[in-house]
């Protein structure tokens, strides 16, 4: 499953590693936007099988910021 | 005992002009009109005006400048906004609770506030101070049927907002750093932290949390902080102002204006945001990952983001960035340590 970006924002925190097992609702990145937080949570559990960004990256809305299985 | 009397403040304060009968009280209390009259006695040593008349019964006129449930609702006339609010003396963080409150589903439009927060929350980790009693510490809790792209939005409203608010209340000048930065003089006197929990396409909900210096003199807020940046109401004005006051006054606007906003999109709320707008039309200087540059600030998108114009007339749309907003001095940090 494609982890996408609601909102466009830099990336501020990646809190997970590829091949951590995540939980349904677990926070997988936090952006930052207008000086607002936005954690981008996994939608299912499953296993960072793909982190598609750092750090300090700019994402668009929709641009996807991680793959999960 | 506690609770009793909670109660009997809740009843009076329910009719701000009509007197309440001691026997309705008694009633409704299940004690003794003597033990009514005992426990007007105990409000009165706490600051609350009361008034008795033999025939007609009891009502308050006036609450004590210590905060609460019943005086901070007292008098506020809203629809949603702080028809819910949860008091607490002394908490770690508002938005903490806040956002417990709105995961036991808490409705629209709660507010909690505190006399002090130990561990108020700043932007990214950074810590706010909140002086006791000094300042309004409140989050708000709202639940917009929004797309969370458009949750900045409310960050950038909640800052109009408090402009306006306190602009008319203090007859000061305040203006808005991007995005959310109430400064007067200059000097930063509140700021705003709005945090979301949110699924791919559906806000669950935001709790917008509100730091507001106000009665603080200037050396307590230089002892605190880092930079001498930051300002309060009372430095400003050389007054004190009730919290109260100044509270229903930010509640009241913020409604009206979120219904506007909700109803009529956000094209008017940028521009109020656009008057407030510090350094707009000025030259600044931007900070991002590896380089610095200089531009003139135009305004905010749409979305509420920062625009800005480089040398060569390009236009070009900032979500994230780090503004070097006074000369030779750190944006950052103010008031936050």
């Amino acid at each position: 499953m494609e982890l996408k970006a609601n909102m466009a924002g830099n990336v501020w925190k990646i809190t997970v590693n590829q091949g951590d097992k995540v939980e349904s609702g677990q926070d997988v990145v936090i952006l930052e936007s207008m000086k607002m937080e936005i954690p981008i949570a996994a939608e299912e559990a499953g296993t960072v099988a793909e982190l598609k960004v750092n750090e300090g990256d700019f994402v668009n809305e929709g641009d996807v910021i991680a793959v999960i299985d | 005992m506690e609770s009793t009397r909670n109660k009997l403040i809740g009843l009076l304060a329910k009719e701000k002009d009509n007197y309440i009968s001691g026997q309705l009280l008694s009633d409704e209390l299940n004690i003794s009109r003597s033990a009514i009259w005992k426990h007007m006695n105990e409000l009165k040593k706490d600051g609350y005006q009361i008034e008795a008349q033999s025939n007609k019964g009891y009502r308050i006129t006036g609450f004590p400048e210590k905060l609460s449930e019943n005086t901070l609702k007292w008098g506020l006339n809203t629809d949603w906004a702080g028809t819910k609010i949860i008091h607490k003396e002394t908490v770690a963080s508002t938005q903490l609770i806040a956002h417990e409150a709105a995961r036991n589903n808490a409705p629209h439009g709660t507010v909690v506030i505190a006399d002090e927060q130990k561990e108020g929350k700043g932007r990214m980790n950074r810590h706010w101070h909140s002086t006791k009693d000094q300042g309004l510490w409140f989050s708000l809790i709202l639940r917009p049927e929004l797309q969370p792209r458009r949750a900045p939005q409310l960050t950038l409203l909640t800052a109009a907002v408090l402009a306006d608010a306190l602009g008319r209340h203090t007859q000061t000048e305040p203006m808005i750093k991007w995005p959310n930065d109430i400064l007067i003089n200059e000097k930063k006197c509140a700021g705003i932290l709005t945090e979301m929990q949110a699924e791919q396409d559906r806000i669950q909900y935001i709790v917008i949390g509100i730091g507001l210096n106000v009665n603080q003199e200037e050396t307590e807020l230089t002892a605190e902080t880092i930079k001498k940046q930051a300002t309060s109401l009372k430095v400003e004005t050389g007054k004190n102002w009730s919290m109260k006051a100044l509270f229903q006054n930010i509640i009241t606007t913020f409604e009206k204006a979120y219904d506007f906003y909700i109803e009529n999109g956000f094209s008017d709320i940028k521009k109020k945001w656009e008057s407030y707008g510090f350094k707009v039309d000025q030259r600044i200087q931007i900070k991002t990952m590896n380089k610095n540059r200089e531009a003139i600030f135009k305004g905010i998108s749409e979305d509420g983001a920062l625009v800005v114009e480089d040398d060569n007339g390009d236009l070009q749309t900032l979500y994230s960035a780090e503004i070097e907003w006074f000369n030779n001095k750190g944006d950052e940090n103010v008031n936050e340590k």
